[in-house]
């Protein structure tokens, strides 16, 4: 998707003078033409503001909590739970921190790769800062000190079953590693909300794109349930270990089931705590 | 440098390269056109200009043992024909220079100028193209890219283990008039057809900025391969607007059939080969060659309002005509000579 005029013309539209302004205060290597390597434009941004911000606020109603957490610039990692089907969830923290981050920042969500292979989505994708998953991408990004999103859980963690909701599942470890190695804070976020979005959802065993599995939810759009995102406190692990420790697969594993246990404790402490 | 061998005279920015160096040492420029077609345009630079072809044994030991000897010149600047049109023959000319260079005398430096189009691009391949990113291994390829990839990697071969200091350049595509780049071919079929739904970015790099990046890496010792990045990254939709030219998105298994259709009525952009690029794009990076030589990109096209014009189906009379590039034209220093 090239920034195009309707897009432009429904971000103008729904975008109101403070968000603009904050625009405006975006840091951005974006060239001659304003985009970077990876695809990500300021436009694009923009578009893909004016499309989230009507669920942001009204359908989903997000509200959140310390994020003053993600640290003002330098390389850092979000490390967020997964959950809810479709990827509404990534889509709600990523409106979140363009909008309330200080100072503004484009958070480079990493996604699976078959997202790419999806027509418009990926490219719209890629115009918004998401990126392949893939360590050469995080390796650049880190370089340049952006402020990177993972989940961890991938398609295991957004296609649980009602039964395991909010109960981290499989959790891959290279976040770890690349914190390590880069000297990046992790922010572990929880994220309340998507797994009640379908209560009633089954995986059908169809790969179209790459995909590992189709939903199949009813109603066919998400309940407009309330989320809350409550960011944690940075996890320094490079302070914990060096550089050259994060080619151990011991170090790496223990970092990341550090990741896991803090995160799993913040979500359990934000569901105790009223809406 | 005592001097240069520019060995791709002919290819873009050809002569203007030359000129730019031949303000540091004297130059020998060599290319498949007859010299007096070349002279001309070389007045008042000092550059001496030999018809060579050096797809040529013979003509290669010519040059290197003839004129670049008597010379002095300590380092050879060579680039691959990049036309897909020509005769492939990339890989052995460059073997074998190598091995003749590593021979000479004088000869110490070796440049050369590649393409960053024998990295391969996918879903699962990393956006920002560094040097140790894959290049195309796929066996069902078009020859003349699987020849660029064989010459690439004959030159990587003898990084490290050679007397002379080799460094290899993979350069973003050039966006010049005469160039024989893939994105040139596709903004010369109109309209330019693309992916529905997809558009990625791409890098492209001007002259002034390819010179800029060759006389610093000439004039350094860095050995190894580098990226040479343009100064524009931009969508496709967005190239072929700045072209001047329609761009229309058709879903993928109709772009095919298009594309296979226009190959029928003669020679034209071949998608099957860029169809991953025009998927997932892929932007090289140019750190190390930031830190090894000083290059950074730092002068945007300047876009003429109605693009440039198609590059020449071949470049010159004598191009037309193989047996006559290969003997040289009367007169011709390489004429004499053999």
């Amino acid at each position: 998707m090239t920034p195009a005029d309707p897009a432009l013309a429904l971000s103008q539209l729904v975008l109101g003078p403070r968000e603009r302004r904050r625009f405006s205060e975006i840091r951005h290597d974006g060239g001659v033409h304003g985009y970077d390597a990876f695809g990500l434009h300021p436009e694009g941004v923009a578009a893909g503001l004016a499309r989230l911000l009507p669920l942001y606020r009204a359908w989903f109603r997000v509200a959140s909590r310390k994020i003053g957490n993600l640290p003002a610039k330098g390389p850092a990692i979000v490390v967020a739970n997964h959950g809810g089907y479709l990827p509404f969830d990534g889509a709600m923290l990523w409106t979140d921190i363009v909008l309330n981050s200080e100072p503004p920042r484009v958070p480079r969500f990493v996604m699976d790769n078959f997202v790419l292979r999806i027509p418009v989505v990926g490219t719209a994708f890629a115009r918004s800062g998401s990126v392949g998953g893939n360590r050469r991408n995080v390796h650049h990004l880190l370089e340049d000190g952006a402020l990177l999103v993972v989940f961890p859980e991938g398609t295991d963690g957004i296609g649980k079953p009602w039964s395991q909701r909010y109960k981290l599942q499989s959790w891959s470890v290279g976040h770890a590693e690349m914190a390590i190695r880069h000297g990046a804070p992790v922010v572990p976020v929880a994220i309340l909300g998507p797994d009640e979005q379908f209560p009633f959802a089954v995986r059908l065993p169809i790969r179209a794109f790459g995909a590992p599995f189709i939903p199949l939810a009813l109603p066919p759009f998400p309940l407009p349930v309330r989320y809350r995102i409550e960011y944690g406190e940075p996890i320094e692990l490079h302070r914990r270990w060096l550089p050259e420790e994060a080619d151990l697969p011991a170090v790496v594993g223990e970092a990341a089931a550090l990741v896991r246990e803090k995160l799993q404790g913040l979500l359990d402490q934000a569901r105790k705590e009223p809406s | 440098m005592t001097g240069v061998l520019v060995t791709c005279a002919s290819e873009p920015p050809g002569l203007e390269l030359c000129r730019a160096l031949a303000m540091r040492a004297p130059v020998i420029a060599c290319g498949p056109e007859p010299e007096q077609e070349m002279a001309p345009l070389l007045e008042e630079t000092g550059i001496r200009y030999l018809q060579a072809d050096l797809s040529h044994s013979r003509q290669r030991r010519a040059v290197l043992f003839g004129p670049a000897l008597e010379a002095g010149v300590d380092a050879v600047l060579h680039a691959p024909s990049f036309d897909p049109h020509r005769p492939h023959g990339n890989a052995d000319t460059l073997r074998e220079l190598i091995h003749l260079c590593e021979r000479h005398p004088t000869i110490r430096r070796f440049l050369y100028r590649g393409t960053a189009d024998v990295y391969r691009s996918g879903p699962g391949d990393p956006a920002v193209i560094d040097e140790e990113h894959p290049v195309e291994p796929d066996e069902e390829a078009p020859p003349w890219l699987r020849d660029l990839v064989e010459a690439d990697q004959a030159a990587c071969a003898h990084l490290g283990g050679s007397r002379l200091r080799i460094a290899v350049l993979r350069c973003a595509e050039l966006y010049a008039e005469g160039a024989h780049g893939q994105l040139r071919r596709w903004l010369d079929s109109q309209p330019c057809l693309r992916p529905l739904g997809f558009d990625p970015v791409v890098n492209l790099i001007g002259k002034d900025d390819l010179i800029r990046a060759v006389s610093l890496a000439l004039r350094s010792q860095a050995a190894g391969v580098f990226n040479i990045q343009g100064a524009d990254t931009l969508p496709l939709s967005q190239l072929a607007a700045k072209e001047g030219r329609s761009c229309l998105a058709l879903p993928d298994p109709v772009l095919s059939l298009a594309y296979r259709l226009r190959a029928l009525a003669g020679p034209s952009f071949d998608y099957r080969t860029n169809r991953p690029r025009f998927h997932f794009g892929g932007v090289v990076c140019g750190r190390a060659a930031l830190a090894a030589f000083g290059y950074q990109p730092r002068t945007p096209i300047r876009w003429a309002p109605q693009g440039l014009s198609p590059p020449p189906a071949v470049n010159t009379v004598a191009g037309k005509d193989p047996a006559r590039r290969a003997r040289g034209a009367p007169g011709s220093v390489l004429q004499a000579r053999a």
